[in-house]
């Protein structure tokens, strides 16, 4: 099942070498643990630049995306088989 | 003698895709228009060996391939993907021509230096594009570019097919003239009543007859048939310095829709994104351009010239809505665009008049705020209640000025 949502989600990641990847991430009580980077590309809001990021858990397929400008992520997507 | 490389993406929508969704990856696949509208725009290979093809009806493509998973177009994933190819092809020149979002012509006259032939550099940039991006490309390598991309259309997924100077009259004698680039449907039926069906026959027609037929058009079309084209590759910044000629943006509706008031608001976004990036590229308009597609896909377009230029969405706005209200509208709309030509560089002279002048402060006020926090962050009341639509991605499409959106 496929769900477009906009909710704030507190994540952990590693900055390295001016690239960011996403290790986990809190969904509903639970830590998820990134499997897989995808993909990953770059949108703009205004001045600030979007980092968005296609992950998988080895299961589930998320979309998360982090504002550089407001510096804060939100989960856009989830799909499970 | 030129080397031109054409590189042709590989059905770049859906493979984009599925590097994006692992889940999908070895599956038939198709990218759809939107959400509510499923017209195929970019089925994968898995799902082409079913026989989906771009421009069929999502239950179409359901017939023809049961399994498929249709999935909604993401542009943004797609410019992103096309600027990180541009980086890539920019390693082994800097004449690099984008065709459109999923091609691009590359001149390598003269790299062999660095890089090694032209084969070498096509097998480096497959592996480089495979190895960074997951995607495949077929590569075509000819003296000029009418010949590189007949070349790269020749194999396909994941081809190299080379055309030397030497093939090329065997390679086009009995090829059918559609098969060349610029040779639409329409062309292809003028020329066949005329008794040219293949590049041998249109390369052998006596030049008279096609220029009688097509005026100075038939010389081209001649060479075209001969293997012959003067066209240089254009780099990244001789495409930028090029000035626009008309900036436009359309939306093809989540439903068709009759109802007059939903599509003036939608003339309404049109303009206001129009004007944006008129303003953005310091332009000003004079024709103002409306294009309506019934539901039937009949297309037609109105247009009005203004006494002077203008910038302003309300300015655009004012006119295409004249446009609109003239039309009895014969069935629902599909699709509407709204667009302005007759281009000249806005040298913001002052208004005269305090009205004018109070309306551009506004307008200014307006893009330094959107230019901040986003598009339509700040705009119009009639637009408040979210009359956003899902983004399209235009043939248009450039990385850089006027023509990003």
């Amino acid at each position: 099942m496929a769900v477009d949502m906009n909710e704030p989600v507190r994540v952990a990641a590693v900055f390295t070498r001016g690239e960011v990847c996403p290790v986990w991430f809190d969904r509903k009580g639970m830590q998820v643990r990134v499997r897989e980077t995808a993909f990953s590309w770059t949108t703009r809001e205004g001045s600030s630049t979007v980092l968005h990021f296609s992950v998988t858990d080895g299961h589930n397929l998320y979309e998360l995306r982090f504002n550089t400008g407001t510096l804060s992520w939100q989960l856009t997507y989830s799909e499970t088989p | 003698m030129k080397n031109i490389l054409h590189v042709d993406m590989n059905a770049f929508f859906a493979s984009v895709e599925q590097r994006a969704n692992p889940g999908l990856r070895g599956l038939p696949v198709a990218v759809i228009g939107s959400r509510h509208r499923g017209v195929i725009l970019s089925p994968s290979y898995e799902a082409r060996a079913s026989g989906v093809r771009t421009g069929m009806q999502y239950h179409e493509a359901r017939r023809a391939c049961p399994e498929i998973a249709l999935v909604p177009a993401d542009p943004a994933k797609y410019s992103h993907t096309c600027r990180r190819l541009i980086e890539i092809w920019g390693r082994f020149t800097p004449r690099v021509e984008l065709f459109s979002i999923d091609e691009a012509f590359l001149d390598v006259t003269g790299c062999d230096a660095l890089f090694g032939d032209p084969v070498r550099i096509a097998i480096m940039l497959k592996e480089q594009i495979w190895s960074e991006e997951g995607l495949t490309c077929s590569v075509g390598i000819a003296p000029n570019k009418l010949l590189a991309k007949l070349g790269s259309d020749m194999q396909k997924p994941d081809g190299l097919v080379l055309i030397c100077p030497e093939d090329v009259p065997d390679t086009l004698e009995d090829l059918p003239v559609c098969d060349l680039c610029g040779v639409g449907p329409n062309l292809t039926r003028a020329l066949a009543a005329m008794g040219i069906r293949t590049c041998g026959e249109l390369g052998r027609a006596p030049l008279r007859m096609l220029t009688a037929r097509f005026g100075i058009a038939g010389e081209r079309l001649r060479n075209m048939g001969q293997g012959i084209d003067g066209d240089e590759v254009a780099s990244q910044g001789e495409q930028d310095q090029e000035e626009a000629k008309s900036i436009g943006h359309s939306m093809t509706l989540d439903r068709d829709s009759d109802d007059r008031e939903e599509l003036e608001r939608h003339i309404l976004q049109l303009s206001e994104k129009v004007g944006r990036r008129l303003r953005r590229g310091g332009y000003r308009g004079r024709t103002v351009t409306l294009t309506l597609r019934y539901a039937d896909f009949r297309t037609f377009s109105r247009q009005r010239r203004l006494d002077h230029g203008v910038s302003g969405g309300l300015d655009i706005f004012a006119s295409a809505c004249d446009l609109f209200r003239k039309i009895t509208l014969e069935q629902p709309v599909r699709l509407i665009g709204v667009g302005i030509a007759n281009l000249d560089r806005d040298l913001a002279q002052v208004p005269l008049f305090d009205v004018q002048r109070k309306q551009r402060f506004v307008t200014d006020a307006m893009d330094a705020i959107n230019d901040r926090y986003g598009d339509f962050t700040v705009t119009w009341g009639t637009l408040a209640d979210r009359f956003h639509h899902e983004r399209v991605i235009s043939p248009a499409w450039r990385p850089g000025g006027a023509r990003e959106y």
